[in-house]
């Protein structure tokens, strides 16, 4: 059960997006946002589809594996979705009492879905092809090109906690085993019977979450961690040529996106 | 009356690719009043397998009884079963949550549906089962205790549900020389006194060598010995193979041996071992 989250997952490959700076897809993926939201009529919708669709083939991930990422998200989408369709002002199509869609609201509910997914589906993108170092050392370098002024601290936080994720579930797996074999039952009973009963795991495993926190924090100090300062790396990044066709390639898309916006 | 499994497999993440068959084919038998070990390198599935005996994992194959009761049956209770077969899992400190000792020793007879009244009863009998002072440490915070009093404190969360089987997953892990032997004591005055059957899971060969009749030696999923403690122990050179040691005492026997000591090596405990040494000593003279 606690096995199927995806939040932060990396599937290994060899395709072209794999194989892009990560610093690229960072830069990138900001550019393809803007240009998601810059995106105003249907046929503006049309370009980014066919854009996402083309990054998606380019990756080798399996549409599945996306479709996946989509699913915790379902309420927020339909909810999206219904609000638009029922509470924008404009010509009306269907009417039944105070209830009405129109044809405005089917537009805007139908662009906002739409931009929801495509988000979605970019970030676990990002995360799908590249991993968790990788996608930290990015972060850091493009904090640091930004002059945040802790951005050696965020990238090693980041990488702290994905790298903490696997542990926790294991973790949170052993607690419940544990409550179980003393009778505890995490599957029945009303909303907040449950909640109550969660009391066990919760209590052991912020413990644990402590400890263990306490025990990295020690190890990294014994190892005379001292944060970003003058601290050089073993694996250097290097542009390459597909990085700058990258680049060339989504800031045409952009570029396409604003001309659709403002000068069509 | 028993605990069996009877061909049981266990596959862990079927069809994907981290599919391992944890478990192959184990049948195995505790019947009640044993006090059995089960040894095994990390890794060789003994963990998976006494899971299995409360119903906290199903096989993916094959059928396990508690009192000759299908639990793998399903619409089995298993609350109930919980209650009869305890499992003490490793680090069980890790598994406090309450303000007091008391109710968290008194979390599992709650759960169960006891009266009040009864679940006090429980608590004072568990609590006193592994010698932590009702009075004294009813109201204490578990978290304020030293590492050994957390570990009996958990034990005894376990003991209060009056469990008639007990399954104990390396109960003296990280604990120090004195605290182990608490540990040990006590669980072999519940076996003794109690006369809850025991299933003591351990890598510590001078541990099981000392506390258990029978040993059971699993190594890849798979059953390699069980028979007596004693005969196990005989094997030295199977249970080397599968990077298993043996006591500390039966490996000075077996020195003693090579240096050409006239010594029996099937020696279990400190105190068999300086009695036939004594006795070689003394026969010793005697030739001379």
């Amino acid at each position: 059960m606690l096995k199927d989250i995806t939040i932060g997952q990396y599937v290994p490959g060899d395709s072209v997006i794999h194989r892009l700076d990560p610093r690229t897809k960072i830069i990138s993926l900001f550019f393809y946002m803007t240009g998601l939201f810059v995106a105003n009529s249907a046929a503006g919708y049309l370009g980014v589809t066919v854009f996402t669709v083309f990054i998606i083939l380019c990756s080798q991930i399996r549409f599945i594996t996306l479709l996946k990422g989509l699913k915790p998200l379902w309420i927020i989408m339909v909810l999206t979705l219904t609000l638009h369709l029922f509470l924008t002002e404009g010509t009306i199509i269907w009417q039944w009492s105070v209830l009405k869609i129109t044809l405005e609201g089917l537009r805007q509910g139908a662009f906002m879905l739409l931009r929801l997914i495509y988000l979605v589906t970019i970030t676990s993108l990002l995360t799908l092809t590249t991993s968790p170092i990788a996608l930290t050392d990015g972060i850091e370098k493009v904090l640091k090109a930004l002059y945040v002024p802790v951005a050696h601290e965020l990238a090693m936080m980041m990488t702290i906690a994905l790298r903490f994720i696997p542990t926790l579930i294991e973790e949170t797996e052993k607690i419940m085993k544990a409550q179980m074999a003393r009778g505890a039952d995490f599957d029945s009973g009303g909303l907040l019977s449950r909640a109550k009963s969660l009391i066990p795991l919760l209590v052991p495993l912020f413990l644990s979450s402590f400890r263990r926190a306490d025990e990295l924090a020690m190890a990294m100090e014994s190892r005379c961690y001292r944060g970003g300062e003058n601290r050089t790396r073993m694996k250097q990044l290097v542009m390459k040529q597909t990085d700058y066709f990258a680049y060339a390639v989504v800031l045409i898309f952009f570029g396409v996106m604003l001309v659709m916006r403002f000068w069509m | 009356m028993s605990l069996l499994t009877e061909r049981v497999s266990f596959t862990y993440q079927p069809n994907s690719p981290y599919e391992t068959n944890v478990l192959k084919d184990i049948n195995l038998e505790v019947k009640e009043g044993e006090f059995v070990g089960l040894i095994g390198h990390t890794g060789s599935g003994k963990s998976t397998l006494i899971q299995h005996f409360n119903g906290l994992l199903k096989p993916s194959a094959g059928k396990v009884f508690v009192d000759s009761q299908d639990i793998t049956q399903k619409g089995t209770k298993l609350k109930a079963i919980r209650q009869k077969v305890g499992m003490v899992f490793q680090y069980p400190e890790h598994q406090l949550f309450e303000e007091t000792v008391f109710k968290d020793i008194a979390f599992g007879p709650q759960n169960m549906g006891m009266a009040p009244l009864l679940v006090v009863e429980r608590v004072k009998n568990a609590m006193r089962l592994v010698d932590l002072d009702y009075a004294k440490y009813r109201d204490l915070s578990p978290f304020t205790l030293s590492g050994g009093e957390k570990r009996r404190t958990a034990i005894a969360g376990v003991l209060a549900m009056n469990p008639k089987y007990l399954i104990l997953d390396e109960p003296t892990a990280g604990l120090d020389p004195r605290g182990r032997e608490e540990i040990l004591d006590h669980i072999v005055k519940i076996h003794r006194e109690e006369g809850l059957t025991v299933v003591l899971v351990s890598h510590n060969m001078d541990d099981v060598a000392r506390l258990v009749e029978r040993l059971v030696v699993i190594n890849q999923g798979e059953i390699v010995y069980d028979k007596p403690t004693r005969q196990v122990f005989a094997e030295h050179e199977g249970l080397q193979k599968i990077g298993l040691d043996i006591p500390t005492v039966t490996r000075l026997m077996l020195r003693l041996q090579e240096k050409g000591w006239k010594v029996r090596s099937d020696i279990l405990t400190i105190e068999e071992a300086q009695a036939e040494i004594m006795k070689v000593v003394r026969e010793g003279r005697a030739d001379a």
